[in-house]
């Protein structure tokens, strides 16, 4: 897929992200549409492909709205690297893998977004983020996931069909 | 017998720009006099079309706020007729008082003290964007240098105190919300003056803190204000008194306070440059 089609994409959904889907929140829970997006794509596409993905969108997103630069790059980068690794073993087809990847996803970015949150000496209150609001973000970006992933997925072999012949 | 060398170099890559990452954090993190050129030249291409993506929003809220509001309308006309009357009454009170406070400004001039705050005049403006992460309550407005705002500008709206400027672009600027755990608030109560104290934000939609003197005493309902110390101009509405407690060494009188402006539902701000004259 033409890359400045997806980065056009991934601007549009980080300007989304910062402005309608903050009113579609869930107990205050809200949407990660770049972090899922990320791991879409590196679950589809070449590893060099997606780290770009995950650089471009980490940058713009810690540049719009980060009170520091780097906790957004940091965390996408990790991600589309883990999944680079084990993208061969991933079952692309199942429907639970977008269900596991979507929680795996939303926990790691929230505990590394702790942890360096904290190391940089911002106040932290930890009792909240292990409480009944975590398990609903992880539950609404699960969901989502799912619908990207599928529609994504979709997308993709119809135009790798096409590609072939 | 590439894909070994290419992992590796993907590797070492990888590695490097998460070692940057961190470096920057490092670098980004904390107070910032001023955004970098990239920072501003990102936010000037952004913001605009947060700004368009957001107008039919915001027009949308203003129509249902009207229509949702017009039933209340009168009856609240009602009530304020009768306020006024009380306020008339008080003002003739407090013309009185003001008298004294004049007399205290000839003598304020007199000993050559200056006055610690000015403030021009206060720049409306939209919120336009919102930071979806937990860990920061940060919001993006739609003026910045351009329109006279500075960095620690205070944000104000309807309800009450919102929070204060970080960082400023030539047409918008980050807010951060006293709701945030890393903004700390000194107030006073407004019943008794002399009773003070500091809140923060919490993780929660209410405000925690405790009194300075545990002696004091505070009551449930108590409206708080800003005491004037720190950026915050003096007598600025900042919440409600909801609960009263011991905090945890048991030394000092805890507060949950609810935040007079509803953070969720604000879209509109005011903002005062408090600038020292001396």
């Amino acid at each position: 897929m033409n890359k400045i089609i997806i980065l056009g994409i991934l601007t549009a959904n980080i300007i989304l992200q910062t402005t309608i889907l903050n009113f579609l929140t869930i107990n205050g829970a809200t949407l990660n549409t770049t972090l899922l997006l990320i791991i879409v794509l590196s679950v589809y596409l070449k590893p060099r492909d997606s780290f770009l993905y995950a650089l471009y969108s980490g940058l713009l997103l810690d540049t719009v709205t980060g009170v520091f630069i780097g906790l957004n790059t940091f965390i996408f980068l990790l991600l589309a690297y883990a999944i680079s690794i084990i993208q061969e073993e991933i079952v692309k087809e199942s429907y639970v893998t977008p269900l596991l990847l979507g929680i795996m996803s939303i926990v790691i970015y929230n505990v590394f977004s702790l942890f360096f949150v904290y190391l940089m000496g911002y106040t932290v209150r930890f009792t909240h983020y292990f409480s009944l609001n975590t398990l609903v973000e992880i539950g609404y970006n699960s969901v989502i996931m799912l619908l990207i992933y599928t529609q994504f997925g979709k997308f993709y072999n119809k135009r790798m069909k096409e590609v072939k012949y | 017998m590439s894909k070994p060398f290419f992992n590796r170099r993907i590797a070492i890559v990888i590695t490097m720009l998460l070692i940057l990452m961190i470096i920057f954090m490092g670098i980004t993190s904390g107070e910032r006099q001023e955004v970098s050129e990239i920072e501003r030249w990102v936010g000037n291409i952004i913001t605009p079309v947060q700004r368009a993506v957001m107008a039919p929003i915001h027009a949308v809220q203003d129509r249902v706020y009207d229509l949702a509001n017009f039933a209340q309308l009168n009856q609240q006309n009602q009530e304020l007729q009768e306020k006024l009357i009380e306020k008339e009454q008080a003002l003739v009170e407090v013309r009185l008082s003001m008298n004294e406070l004049e007399e205290l400004r000839g003598l304020q001039e007199a000993l050559n003290y200056i006055p610690a705050e000015t403030y021009g005049e206060p720049i409306s403006a939209r919120i336009i964007s919102k930071s979806n992460a937990d860990w920061f309550n940060v919001f993006t407005i739609n003026a910045g240098e351009n329109h006279g705002i500075i960095q620690d500008s205070v944000v104000l709206s309807q309800g009450g105190l919102v929070g204060r400027v970080i960082e400023v672009g030539d047409n918008w600027a980050r807010v951060m919300s006293i709701s945030d755990s890393n903004s700390s608030v000194s107030f006073k109560v407004l019943r008794e003056g002399n009773v003070e104290g500091i809140v923060q934000g919490s993780a929660t939609e209410n405000l925690e803190g405790y009194l300075f003197d545990p002696r004091m005493e505070i009551e449930i309902g108590d409206q708080l204000v800003t005491s004037g110390q720190g950026i915050f101009p003096a007598g600025i509405l900042i919440g409600e008194v909801t609960e009263i407690g011991k905090s945890r060494e048991q030394l000092l009188d805890a507060v949950k306070v609810h935040p007079a402006v509803d953070f969720q539902k604000i879209n509109r701000v005011l903002v005062l440059n408090t600038t020292d004259s001396n």
